[in-house]
């Protein structure tokens, strides 16, 4: 019977994710697929994508981003301003509850500041990612290329 | 000039109105030691409608030195940015990268162009790695502050350093706001159409279609 249920359970999470999505839990929180774009020469700044879920009936947090790879990380949004391109800090994240926020090209990221190396194609780091309720959660983000719209490969 | 071509005039127009006006207060708070940096002046002409596109001289990614000129009798499609960029940047110079992809044999009437508003960083050799990460024809301009403020006016785009919170003046890690448009041009060096960041790349090739075919 256990068995059967484990089975039923891999069996429809495979069905939600059949591209075998990493994916990270913390208590009613989910974050999915994190990701990176390889960075070019000597440039210090790069981006992570990621999708965070709050399964649960309240509201939470996303207060502070921290990793190895660089000195600092914001969550930043690109937007158009008088016809300019411009990124702001946004400071923290409200996760509002039964509902997921996107990160990806063009609008939301978490922008590492102060590359220690730069990010190669192929690789990945690890990422600590600090809830106001939840607490923390390290996750894995993978890079892919310059340029890349989407994750591509299978984790 | 046809009704749509009339309409995208006016709309970029719009667009560097608001811009300057916008860059204006920007330019007040942001970089009063810096105005050559912003090539926002010159890019709206009395009668309301903005010129794109003109002469220029540069550095191509190669170090070659080239112009204007030696851009005509193919199409343009052209965008500006610098390298250190890591979000809206590397988008657009995929979906350029796409488009042609898409475009097929037509591709090779199309040049694609990454221009820099960072020469300070984008140096030849460094717009020439960047660009092996994408389409294999594009090429790379940069040039002296002066001659990349003097393509940006040209283009009616802006651009400026955003100052760091960390360390003023010495901060190698600065980021830039800029204009976020890919244009255009025909093999005359007339402007055609301008594209925001953020457009899927289908949109792109049908309109790029549309004026190789006029
Ligand atoms: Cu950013």
């Amino acid at each position: 019977m256990r068995f059967l249920s484990l089975a039923l359970v891999a069996m429809l999470s495979l069905a939600a994710h059949p591209a075998a999505a990493s994916e990270f839990k913390i208590g009613s929180l989910t974050v999915e697929t994190p990701w990176s774009r390889a960075t070019p020469g000597k440039a210090r700044s790069g981006v992570v994508y990621l999708t965070i879920s709050n399964q649960g009936n309240a509201p939470d947090k996303l207060m502070s981003i921290s990793t190895s790879v660089a000195k600092r990380a914001e969550i930043h949004r690109s937007q158009m301003k008088d016809g300019m391109m411009t990124m702001d800090s946004i400071g923290a994240l409200t996760l509002r509850p039964s509902s997921s926020v996107l990160l990806r090209p063009g609008g939301l990221h978490v922008m590492l500041m102060g590359l220690l190396a730069p990010l190669k194609r192929g690789g990945s780091f690890d990422m600590t990612l600090k809830f106001e309720k939840a607490g923390s959660l390290t996750v894995k983000v993978a890079i892919e290329k310059i340029g890349a719209s989407a994750p591509t490969r299978p984790h | 000039m046809s009704g749509r071509k009339v309409g995208i005039g006016i709309t970029i127009s719009v667009v560097a109105v608001a811009a300057l006006i916008g860059a204006g207060i920007r330019y007040a708070v942001d970089f009063q030691q810096k105005p050559a940096q912003s090539g926002i002046s010159g890019t709206v002409k009395s009668s309301g409608i903005a010129r794109i596109g003109g002469a220029f001289s540069m550095a191509d990614h190669k170090g070659r030195q080239v112009t204007d000129r030696d851009f005509l009798g193919k199409f343009m499609l052209i965008s500006f940015g610098y390298t250190y960029c890591p979000d809206i940047c590397p988008t657009e110079l995929q979906t350029m990268s796409e488009a042609l992809d898409a475009l097929g044999e037509q591709a090779d009437k199309v040049q694609p162009v990454f221009a820099t508003i960072d020469p300070e960083r984008d140096t030849a050799a460094v717009l020439a790695d960047y660009l092996s990460n994408f389409h294999p024809r594009f090429m790379g301009l940069t040039g002296t502050a002066t001659q990349v403020a003097d393509i940006a006016r040209t283009f009616g785009v802006y651009y400026s350093k955003v100052k760091s919170q960390n360390a003023p003046g010495q901060d190698k890690d600065y980021l830039m706001n800029h204009s976020a448009y890919m244009f255009l041009m025909d093999g005359n060096g007339k402007f055609r159409a301008a594209f925001r960041a953020g457009i899927a790349h289908d949109g792109m090739v049908r309109r790029i279609r549309d004026e190789l075919a006029k």
